[in-house]
């Protein structure tokens, strides 16, 4: 019998043994490997470009005026001079009667530029799932990636009824298309949908000749101009911040899982001790053993990553929508759903997750090796040597939780604050064991003597922590880091709902593109009480104080109490809400102010029209990737005199009944309902969006809960497995069944409870740390904390169920035997 | 000419691309050709006696299914280098049972197809673009005009230049080819088969159809940016109807010659699929005298033997043709310039100039060659 095949005898006894090693394997990989799918996959959408079927533009044709459409006869004005490298695109945002938020891009299949140099969509019969002519003409098909569809919950061939009262064309799934997020039909057919007969968002223009593309840009009508791909924003750098957060929460689950897979190899190498040195009295090398147990590591590590890859795969097809819909949303870019996923990057995990595997092994293998070889076995967990590792222990935690402190108080890049932040949960969890026994040492004292049974079970449980504290260290991470994301999340969401209720001071908003010709003219023979404010937006390029181009959003701020009084400033300069409204100076977003370093009292060259402003202010711009100045109405017309307004606001007193007013101007003006949104209707929307931006890490922080919770039953689980000595000690006194059951829980339910004493301040502390550090580093949005209790309380159920459950399984088996047998079942 | 055969073939392809949008209730959907032979409601028919009129039947007929201009030139250049061009417009019309969908005629409800070819001593060049429409609105991508006359897909254009229908001016541009002539005749159009009415079927099926063969053409082709000035004959076919096609037909050999005598010759054959009765070709042939008389040519006196074949494109296609016409005392052989002139689009076919060779100028010419339905 070779040496590998003697020492796998052992997991051939103890089966689950082998099965906790695997789980903590998979554990590791499984959402380090899905969250580096989705990155990857949304890289290479990011690297191919935005697409249409399958032809990738080189640029797009705009108005000037980004508030404004293009005019149709434009466009096929220039089709008609001969640059049929021109591809008309309508794109509409519309809502389902369910509310959902569909993004719908119409384009024009036959002008499609049918030259050899540039992919186009054959119009011949048969090619993929697609067919053109269907797709052209009545009644025309809405094409979806199959995994958007799901994510709707519509199905092939349904068709959507939208809140406007229209109906979408049936739907068909396609693929192939890097469609995403997105869905994909005729132009034609768009138009009539939404009433924008005539009307493009864009022209698309594809690879042509450097001498055709310049002709092309002096072609150009004045109102139009041409954007080439290179000058758009690159989506990569814009979703750089997401993807590392999204990498990061891969990480965490990593963490938990070495932990396991430590505390799986621990137990594993100390129950054969007795096995190895019988070997080695036989005559085996050590480097034989150490050959042998390296093989059957690599086994184990062989299968588990394998399995873990697999899983996530299957996962991160599973969250790809999701995350697609987050970029859409968060930065309107578009990654494709594929159908299958790029296998890009998995060496990593498995790197990752050797290198790991061989750090968890050394210390256990050399004790295992190295132990004397004629001296009976000895106990591992004995108190002493387990109480200074946890003084050890707690001390390398220290220092992680001061490095957290500085990170916390300097970090200026991402990457340091998530460093920060991993130092921060690390801290906590090495704290854990020395808190433990703090704990369960002032208990101790608090248990009268006539109590011995209470007695034992803290003087158990203390003893308990050496070989459960990895298992609970685990657990602890993983509740932390739920706890604080959820903390996170809920302050940002309350945050964004008071902001969004000072922000949206007007009453009704009317997002009509077309002028209203004698809006207000009829709403002072009508309504004479409401009042009617044009808002106004441009989007112009600067360079921040570092040197860097930046895309800046300018929006105008009506004067009046009402409106300056919906802008808080975080920062301001003295007398800055006089000077804002003498046109003076102008606030920044939040975003302008952190990442791109504009500071209050900066002057600013706004436009050619004005020589100089100072920076004012900066206040809140939650949900916006982009940096936003804001401009009083009459600055902003100064500097833009051509500008049309984007839309308008209504206001007027408390008592206007506005659902009245919404359908006298939407009959009178011929809105539909996507053109006309009171502000309640607005804020839910806007909290939708933001509810929607977190599904996936509201999505990814449930699985690595329940990972943990996996990961703890099988730790403990292990662990109980060992505990049979104690079991039949307790039962040689005299204690029942059901008594020793009756300890068994408590005991672990009070192991999960404390540990909460850890999980509430430190989740707090991450919570804290993701708002005032990361955040505002990532997206350029800080926001207070709010303080919730029902949410541990939720979680210190959850931990000490899944301790509990863990514990109960292995224990039916544990009562049922026979005190003698549990005593023979000690001498391996 | 040749415009009308393979002009089917094309047209045939595109049927069938607006047929797939039928329901899928497809069990038992006949064979693709006899999709193409269905007789589709709300479309009208082509009828024997109802006479052509002038100048609405130079536009649009969107009554009817499918219809096209089809326009071919012979030239030469300053040292008499021979050329050719081609410039084509489809019009499709959507299905009547989709078009009761459409809810305002300012919806589409015609497909465009264009093609455009410039054949070089060594060389040629091919294009198609698209575009959806309605059939007549002059603000739009695609579409036919009467008056003025005007036919267009994009910048690809075929217009008179003047308050009638003649002179004609025909553009067409794609990166750094293109060309531009002027075409001019003092001949009205010629009516082919019964008085305009071209009988395709044995059973008395067919499509309206005239041509405008005395066209003289003179202009410029641009290649590679090098202009060349070129003049030359040019041939424009016209014809509409809304079936065209037997189950058992397989394509089409068509010839559209200029004669050095000055008369015209059209000769086309419907072939039949291989194995299906392979005598019963339908053969048709027109000597077009120079007054613009015709001389209908009876099948029976007519022989097309083909001489030699090369494989092009995967296909073995007829290259030289001996011409017999007992009838009229002639007897000619058809060479192709050179084979390379297959014309690479969705719908590929040969369309190329050919030369006619043969005793006097009444059997040697020059002309153009459509070779549609070889299969690989």
């Amino acid at each position: 019998m070779s040496l590998t095949r003697i020492l796998l005898t052992f997991y051939r006894r103890h089966p689950v043994q082998a099965l906790f090693l695997l789980v903590g394997i998979i554990v590791a990989n499984v959402l380090l490997v899905g969250t580096l799918l989705i990155n990857a996959q949304a890289r290479s959408s990011y690297a191919q470009g935005e697409q249409y079927l399958s032809g990738v533009p080189v640029g797009q044709i705009q108005h000037r005026d980004r508030n404004q459409n293009i005019a149709e006869s434009d466009y096929i004005s220039l089709r008609r001079q001969g640059f049929d490298m021109l591809v008309p695109l309508l794109r509409q945002f519309v809502r389902s009667e369910e509310g959902q938020m569909l993004e719908l891009s119409g384009i024009d299949v036959f002008s499609f530029p049918r030259s050899e140099q540039s992919a186009s969509p054959s119009l011949q019969p048969g090619s993929g799932n697609t067919n053109i002519m269907q797709f052209a003409f009545p009644p025309y098909q809405l094409w979806a990636a199959s995994a958007r569809l799901e994510q709707l919950n519509f199905d092939n061939g349904e068709q959507i009824q939208l809140a406007s009262g229209e109906q979408l064309p049936p739907l068909q799934i396609v693929s192939g298309q890097q469609l995403g997020h997105r869905m994909l039909l005729s132009i034609k057919a768009l138009q009539r949908i939404t009433g924008k007969q005539g009307e493009l968002s864009a022209i698309l223009v594809f690879p042509a000749s450097a001498a055709q593309l310049s002709e092309l840009r002096q072609s150009l009508p004045n109102q139009l101009e041409f954007i080439s791909s290179n000058e758009a924003p690159d989506p990569q750098e814009l979703t750089r911040s997401f993807h590392l957060n999204l990498a990061a929460m891969g990480l965490l689950a990593f963490v938990v899982g070495v932990f396991l897979i430590y505390n799986a190899v621990a137990f594993s190498y100390t129950d054969r001790r007795d096995l190895i040195r019988k070997l080695r009295l036989a005559g085996v090398y050590k480097s034989e053993l150490l050959r042998a147990l390296l093989f059957e590591l690599s086994l184990f590590l062989g299968l588990g990553t394998l399995i873990g890859a697999w899983l996530g795969a299957q996962l991160s097809s599973l969250l790809l929508p999701g995350v697609g819909q987050t970029l859409a949303q968060l930065y309107g870019v578009y990654i494709a759903y594929p159908d299958s996923l790029i296998p890009s990057g998995i060496w990593l995990p498995v790197l990752m997750t050797v290198l790991a595997a061989g750090l968890c092994v050394f210390f256990p293998v050399r004790e295992a090796l190295n132990s004397p070889l004629l001296e009976r076995r000895q106990y591992s967990w004995q108190l002493d040597t387990v109480t200074r590792r946890d003084h050890i222990l707690a001390l390398i935690g220290f220092l992680f939780l001061v490095a957290a402190l500085v990170v916390g108080l300097t970090a200026n890049h991402l990457w340091i604050a998530l460093a920060g932040m991993a130092c921060l949960l690390l801290g906590a969890a090495l704290l854990l064991p020395a808190v433990l026994r703090l704990l369960i040492g002032g208990l101790q004292r608090l248990v009268p003597p006539q109590k011995p049974r209470f007695s034992w079970l803290l003087a158990d449980s203390r003893w308990l922590l050496g070989p459960a504290s990895l298992a609970l260290m685990a657990m602890t991470l993983a509740l932390v880091a739920n706890s604080g994301l959820n903390t996170m999340i809920n302050s940002f969401r309350a945050a964004t709902d008071d902001w969004l209720s000072q922000r949206l001071v007007a009453d009704l908003y009317l997002n009509a593109q077309q002028e209203l010709v004698g809006l207000e003219s009829w709403l002072a023979a009508e309504m004479p009480e409401i009042e009617v404010a044009a808002r106004y937006r441009e989007t112009a390029t600067y360079s921040s104080p570092s040197g860097t181009p930046v895309m800046v959003e300018l929006v105008s701020l009506r004067e009046g109490g009402r409106f300056r009084n919906s802008i808080k400033l975080m920062r301001s300069t003295t007398n800055a809400t006089s000077e804002f409204e003498n046109g003076e100076g102008i606030y920044i977003s939040e975003r302008a102010w952190r990442i791109d370093g504009w500071q209050p009292g900066d002057m600013l060259k706004l436009c050619e029209n004005k020589t100089s402003v100072e920076i004012l202010g900066v206040y809140r711009d939650y949900g916006n990737p982009r940096s936003q100045w804001m401009l009083s109405r009459q600055l902003f017309q100064d500097c833009w005199p051509k500008n049309a307004a984007s839309g308008l606001s209504l206001f007027g007193p408390g008592s206007s009944n506005w659902e009245q007013i919404k359908q006298a101007v939407s009959a009178r003006f011929n809105l539909n309902d996507d053109q006309v949104i009171n502000q309640a209707e607005l804020k839910k929307i806007g909290l939708a969006v933001f509810d929607r931006t977190f599904a996936v890490t509201h999505a990814l922080n449930a699985l690595t809960l329940l990972v943990a919770a996996i990961g703890i039953f099988c730790a403990i689980s292990a662990i109980h497995h060992h505990r049979v000595s104690q079991q039949a000690l307790l039962t040689s006194l005299g204690m029942t069944r059901r008594e020793r059951g009756a300890l068994l829980l408590l005991q672990w339910g009070m192991l999960g409870l404390l540990c909460m004493v850890l999980v509430w301040p430190f989740g707090m502390a991450l919570a804290a740390f993701l708002g005032a550090v990361v955040t505002p580093i990532a997206f350029g949005w800080s926001f207070p904390l709010q303080v919730e209790w029902q949410h541990y309380l939720v979680l210190a159920l959850l931990a000490s169920a899944s301790l509990i459950l863990a514990v109960i399984l292995p224990s039916i088996r544990l009562l049922r035997t026979s005190p003698a047998a549990m005593l023979r079942e000690q001498n391996l | 000419m040749k415009a009308s055969p393979f002009s089917f073939a094309t047209v045939v392809l595109i049927v069938l691309l607006i047929s797939a949008c039928e329901p899928p209730d497809t069990s038992e959907r006949p064979s693709d050709f006899a999709v193409l032979a269905q007789q589709v409601d709300g479309f009208k028919q082509a009828k024997p006696g109802n006479g052509l009129s002038f100048p609405a039947d130079h536009g649009a007929h969107p009554d009817f299914r499918i219809e096209w201009w089809y326009l071919t030139a012979n030239l030469t250049d300053a040292v008499g280098e021979p050329y050719g061009i081609q410039w084509t417009l489809f019009r499709v019309g959507v299905e009547p049972a989709l078009q009761k969908s459409i809810e305002n005629s300012s919806q589409n409800s015609q497909l465009f197809m264009a093609h455009m070819a410039i054949t070089t001593p060594t060389t040629h060049l091919s294009f198609q673009r698209y575009a959806d429409g309605i059939a007549n609105d002059p603000s739009a991508r695609a579409g036919v005009t009467v008056s003025p006359f005007s036919a267009w897909l994009d910048d690809w254009s075929l217009k008179s230049t003047a308050t009638g229908w003649l002179p004609l001016e025909v553009h067409a541009k794609q990166g750094n080819d293109a060309f531009r002539l002027k075409l001019e005749s003092d001949m009205p159009p010629i009516l082919q088969g019964d008085a305009g009415f071209s009988q395709k079927h044995v059973d008395g099926g067919g499509s309206y159809y005239y041509s405008q063969p005395f066209l003289k053409a003179k202009g410029e082709l641009t290649l590679d940016g090098q202009t060349i000035p070129v003049a030359g004959d040019a041939w424009l076919d016209r014809e509409w109807g809304s079936q065209f096609l037997q189950q058992d037909q397989a394509g089409w050999d068509w010839f559209s010659l200029h004669l050095k005598n000055g008369e015209k010759l059209m000769l086309f054959q419907l072939r039949q699929s291989p194995g299906i009765n392979s005598e019963g070709h339908f053969i048709y042939g027109n000597l077009i005298n120079k007054d613009g008389t015709n001389t209908r040519l009876d099948p029976r006196q007519i022989s097309l033997e083909v001489m030699s074949e090369t494989a092009i494109n995967g296909r073995s296609l007829p290259m030289q043709w001996q011409i017999s016409l007992p009838q009229i005392n002639r007897q000619m052989t058809i060479d192709a310039l050179h084979t390379d002139q297959w014309m690479d689009v969705d719908f590929p076919y040969w369309e190329g100039v050919v030369t006619v060779n043969g005793k006097g100028p009444e059997n040697s010419g020059r002309g153009y060659m459509e070779l549609t339905g070889y299969s690989k």
